[in-house]
């Protein structure tokens, strides 16, 4: 089986509200796909659906076979949008603590990475600036060997500069057999690594095609191609 | 996994617990120091002896007071924060199942409100024997006498003492599932959810409250407590014969309570979690 993710007729509502509604996607290992969307779109909920954070109302996720639980969490790893780290803990401590709990962490990358930002692991979180937070927070993501990583919106709010070193930090540390789902709707920043998209509109998905397949079917790049889709939605 | 869960939860309390323990040591220490002096002859302390003799009970009182909330206010405030917080984008998706995130928290919990508990007791012990206010010259009786008594003397006396310590450990221990379960629903509300948490936790206090008087645990006592025989020693030994069976009613309600919060809990950590 090569597919890593498989979901199958996904729907969530918070309250009355739907959120997501009969999403079915099929996501192959070795292929980095980008989450593309508005605000609002459903993004971050299909992501943590995935990672098991929360419950879906109805429909089926398959992670490499299992439905979301314990043995996916060691093998899923999730980039949230929001930053976890106590402010009086240490970067040592947050990297022991991966170690302790993640069987596929490398400990030695993480360290590796963080001093080629001249990041002090005995610093504590509180003197880093926001930036080098979400640095961290992403190096500690992808020093792990999952098979599937989740980054919700890893370029979202950050400077040009940050944005290549984000980009270039998950292009040469990610397990070149797992598969890679990037949100966000900043196309034009990551298209160049994406193999496939998937475009989500009002919870459902409205394409989910190889970027090749785009650029030679419509015949322009990706970010002109989500414009036209969703330009309508503004006007 | 529970095992590492149990690892970081002493990892990341330890440092208050430290503080805590050490501030009520010195409070202890300096409180018997202060007292000494007034209190040498403890068979005829004065007025002046007598008078510190109260302030350092009501003093003790206090800091024991501050000192046992300790495990409460840490417990609840490291529960929020590693849970229902931004931190929980981290802990929910570590590679452990609902039940051991909770049943770690639980028992690191439990173990200090337990080590605290044990602390100001023995505190209070070494600090009254130590004035020799259990003198049975002084107090009319001696006290491990009283003890031994009760231990070789009735076998339903002896049950019940073994009873309240259990039921005690129980109350304790169902007592963090409460503020679990409490903070549980109240995370699950979009907004003010720190305020949701507060009337989930009153809430469930008012429910639990109908609910054990409905059971009329205090009412048997009371009517128990009607058979007592004038000598001291038998009074003792009637109340905690008449404390057999509410013992036992009040561990089967602490029980019940305390698996309900569990499942609570369990139920919105797994199925509601809404982590904003």
């Amino acid at each position: 089986m090569n597919n890593i993710l498989e979901i199958r007729g996904l729907t969530k509502n918070f309250g009355s509200k739907n959120v997501l509604n009969d999403i079915n996607l099929s996501i192959e290992r070795g292929r980095i796909t980008g989450l593309l969307g508005p605000n609002g779109a459903g993004k971050t909920t299909l992501l943590k659906l995935i990672c098991g954070l929360i419950k879906e109302s109805s429909g089926e996720i398959l992670i490499d076979g299992l439905h979301p639980s314990e043995k996916t969490k060691a093998i899923v790893s999730f980039l949230p949008d929001k930053d976890y780290f106590s402010g009086s803990e240490r970067v040592i401590d947050t990297v022991d603590f991966f170690a302790d709990f993640y069987k596929d962490f490398n400990k030695g990358k993480a360290i590796s990475l963080l001093q080629s930002l001249n990041i002090d692991i005995n610093a504590k979180f509180k003197t880093l600036s926001k930036g080098m937070r979400e640095r961290v927070q992403l190096i500690l993501t992808m020093s792990r060997e999952a098979a599937l990583y989740l980054l919700d919106e890893p370029i979202g709010g950050v400077d040009p500069a940050a944005r290549d070193y984000i980009l270039h930090t998950i292009m040469t540390n990610y397990n070149p057999n797992a598969a890679v789902i990037i949100s966000t709707h900043l196309i034009n920043e990551v298209e160049n690594i994406l193999d496939d998209v998937i475009f989500l509109k009002h919870g459902s998905v409205l394409l989910h095609k190889s970027v090749d397949g785009i650029r030679e079917n419509e015949g322009k790049s990706v970010d002109a191609y989500f414009r036209e889709v969703y330009g309508n939605m503004y006007f | 996994m529970l095992g590492k869960i149990i690892k970081q939860e002493f990892k990341g309390t330890w440092k208050f617990f430290a503080v805590s323990f050490s501030a009520f040591t010195l409070a202890v220490i300096a409180l018997r120091l202060t007292v000494e002096p007034y209190m040498s002859n403890i068979n005829s302390p004065g007025i002046l002896g007598t008078v510190f003799f109260i302030i350092m009970l009501l003093a003790f009182i206090v800091i024991t007071a501050l000192f046992s909330f300790t495990p409460t206010l840490v417990n609840v405030i490291r529960f929020y924060k590693t849970t229902v917080t931004t931190r929980g984008y981290l802990t929910h998706t570590l590679p452990v199942s609902t039940d051991k995130l909770i049943l770690g928290k639980l028992i690191v919990a439990s173990l200090w409100q337990l080590l605290t508990t044990l602390y100001a007791v023995a505190a209070f012990v070494i600090l009254f024997f130590s004035l020799n206010i259990f003198d049975p010259y002084l107090i009319g009786y001696d006290l491990t006498s009283v003890i031994g008594r009760i231990i070789t003397a009735d076998s339903k006396a002896f049950a019940t003492v073994i009873l309240i310590i259990v039921s005690s450990f129980i109350t304790m221990i169902s007592a963090v599932l409460k503020f679990y379960c409490a903070m549980s629903i109240g995370q699950s509300f979009n907004k003010n959810k720190v305020l949701f948490s507060i009337l989930a936790y009153l809430g469930i206090h008012i429910i639990c409250s109908i609910v054990g008087t409905c059971f009329g645990v205090s009412t048997t006592i009371t009517l128990q407590l009607n058979t007592f025989t004038p000598q001291m020693m038998e009074i003792l030994i009637s109340i905690l014969k008449a404390f057999f069976m509410p013992a036992i009613k009040l561990i089967v309600i602490d029980l019940a309570f305390a698996a309900a919060y569990y499942i609570l809990t369990r139920h919105f950590l797994k199925n509601k979690l809404n982590l904003s």
